[in-house]
C-alpha cells in the first residue's frame, strides 16, 4: 500500500478485513470515500457507530435488534404458538419480506458443520429449548437452507424437539419460480414430485 | 489457459461475493481442484443443487489465472440418502476431512478417488457406519503407504512376541511387544482380534465388510488406534470423530 498516502492505505487495509471484500474492492471503496462529501462521510460514520451502540441480540429469539425483546417478540399480534427456526438474521428478514408468516422466530446463529467443527454448542439451541419449556409453542418450522449443513441442523433439531411434543416441519422443496426443468437437478425434481399439489 | 473435463466429488464450499461460491473438488486426474461457480447461490442458477457437498459430478472447467471457473456441471450421483441421516452426514464429512487433509492441489490419484467414491456409496446405500469408517481409514493408510507394521515388533523386530496382540505406537508406526512397550507412553493395546480386523477391513471391499463381528473392546481399540495413527501422520487433530462421538452416537 506504499503507492497511497498513509490514511488511504489504512482505510484500504481496514476495509479489506470485511467479508467478501478483496484488495481491489477495498481500494475502490476507499477511493470512493475520499470523493464523498463530508456530510455523506459523517452519515456513514454515525450509521456504523449507531449499529455498534444500539444493536444487540434479542434475549428471546436471538435475532439482531435495537431493543430487547425485539419488535417481533414484543408484537402482541404475532402467533406465539408457531416458531420458525432460521440460521441467520438475514433468513428471518427474507421470510418477513414474504409477508406469509405471522409467527415468531428463533435465530440459531449458524448451522452445524462437522467439516468446520461447528457443533450444537456453537448455536443458540439451549435458548430454543428454554422457550419450548414454557409450553406455548405447538409448531416448530425448521427453515434452514437445503444444503448438507442445513439438513444436518434440521435433523439434529428434529431429533431434539420431537420428543417434546410440538409439530415439527421443514420448508417445502421444489422448483423455484422461473426455473427451467431441463436444468433442475435430480434431488430438486424428486422433491418437487413428492411435494406436488392438486390444481 | 484452456478448458478441461473431469469427474469430481464436491468436498467443500465457501461463499464468494454476492452469489458465487468457491467449490473444492477431489478429482481422479488433478487431485484437489478449487474452482468458482458463478451465480450458484441464485435460485435459478443452472448449477443449483448439482454442486452440493458429497455430490459426484462431471465438470467442464475453464482454467483461470488464480482460480478455475466452472463452465458446466452434470450430476453423476448425488449420494442423497446420506443427507437423510445425521450420523451418515457426520461420517461422510469425516471421509472428506481425511481426503482433504491428505491431498494436495494438482496431485491426481485415481485410486484415492475410487476409495472416496466407494466410501460415500457405502454410506449412501445404508452400509454399517462404524465398519465403513474403520475400513476407509485402514484402506486409506494402505493406499498412502502408511499402513502400520503389525506383523512384528517395530522396535526389536521380533514377530513371535506380538502373536497374541501388542502395543500400537502411532509415533513408530507399528506394534511394540510387551518388552518394548515402554518406548512409547502413548501406545495402545491391540488384541489379536483387533489386528485381524484391521487387516480384514483394509483388504475387503466395502460390500463385504458387513460380515465382520466385533466386540465392544475391539471396537474401542480400532476406533482409537486408526484415528491416532492417521492423526499422527497428518500432524493434525481431526474434527469429524469428535463430532460423531459427541453429537451423533
Amino acid at each position: 500500500m506504499l503507492h497511497y498516502a498513509q490514511p488511504i492505505a489504512r482505510l484500504i487495509s481496514e476495509l479489506s478485513k470485511m467479508p467478501t471484500v478483496g484488495p481491489k474492492t477495498a481500494q475502490r471503496l476507499a477511493l470512493h470515500i475520499v470523493k464523498m462529501s463530508q456530510e455523506s462521510v459523517n452519515q456513514l460514520i454515525s450509521a456504523i457507530q449507531e449499529v455498534k451502540e444500539k444493536i444487540r441480540r434479542c434475549s428471546l429469539c436471538n435475532n439482531l435488534a435495537d431493543r430487547d425483546p425485539c419488535l417481533v417478540c414484543s408484537d402482541p399480534e404475532r402467533d406465539r404458538s408457531t416458531v420458525c427456526v432460521v440460521a441467520e438474521p438475514k433468513d428471518a428478514a427474507a421470510i418477513e419480506r414474504s409477508r406469509g408468516f405471522k409467527g415468531m422466530y428463533h435465530v440459531l446463529g449458524g448451522v452445524l458443520s462437522p467439516l468446520d467443527g461447528i457443533g450444537p454448542e456453537n448455536l443458540s439451541i439451549s435458548l430454543l429449548l428454554k422457550r419450548m419449556e414454557e409450553g406455548t409453542i405447538t409448531e416448530v418450522i425448521l427453515a434452514t437452507n437445503p444444503t448438507v449443513e442445513g439438513d444436518a441442523t434440521a435433523l439434529y433439531l428434529g431429533k431434539l424437539l420431537q420428543p417434546l411434543g410440538p409439530k415439527v416441519s421443514r420448508l417445502a422443496r421444489g422448483l423455484p419460480t422461473g426455473a427451467d426443468l431441463d436444468y433442475a437437478d435430480e434431488i430438486t425434481l424428486a422433491r418437487s414430485l413428492e411435494g406436488r399439489r392438486d390444481l | 489457459m484452456g478448458l478441461y473435463k473431469t469427474s469430481a466429488i464436491v468436498m467443500k464450499r465457501n461463499d464468494l461475493g454476492e452469489s458465487d461460491r468457491i467449490v473444492t473438488f477431489f478429482s481422479p486426474g488433478r487431485g484437489k481442484i478449487r474452482a468458482t461457480a458463478k451465480g450458484v447461490r441464485k435460485l435459478t442458477s443452472r448449477f443449483s443443487g448439482k454442486l452440493e457437498t458429497f455430490s459426484c459430478v462431471n465438470l467442464l472447467v475453464a482454467e483461470g489465472r488464480n482460480l478455475d471457473v466452472i463452465s458446466q456441471a452434470e450430476l453423476r450421483r448425488s449420494f442423497s440418502h446420506i443427507r437423510e441421516d445425521l450420523a451418515r452426514i457426520a461420517a461422510a464429512s469425516y471421509l472428506l476431512e481425511l481426503i482433504y487433509n491428505f491431498t494436495e492441489e494438482g496431485g491426481g490419484d485415481g485410486g484415492l478417488y475410487r476409495l472416496l467414491f466407494g466410501g460415500l456409496a457405502h454410506l449412501d446405500e445404508g452400509g454399517e457406519i462404524f465398519l465403513g469408517l474403520r475400513s476407509f481409514e485402514a484402506k486409506l493408510s494402505l493406499h498412502l503407504g502408511y499402513f502400520p507394521a503389525l506383523h512384528r515388533c517395530a522396535s526389536c523386530l521380533e514377530s513371535r512376541r506380538i502373536s497374541g496382540g501388542g502395543y500400537f505406537s502411532p509415533a513408530l508406526g507399528g506394534l511394540l511387544c510387551a518388552k518394548c512397550a515402554s518406548r512409547d507412553d502413548r501406545s495402545l493395546f491391540l488384541g489379536r482380534a483387533s489386528l485381524e480386523a484391521i487387516h480384514f477391513l483394509a483388504k475387503t471391499p466395502f460390500s463385504r465388510i458387513g460380515r465382520l463381528r466385533l466386540g465392544l473392546v475391539e471396537e474401542d481399540q480400532l476406533r482409537n488406534s486408526l484415528r491416532i495413527h492417521l492423526e499422527s501422520r497428518m500432524e493434525k487433530r481431526m474434527m469429524g470423530p469428535d463430532f460423531l462421538e459427541s453429537h451423533v452416537c
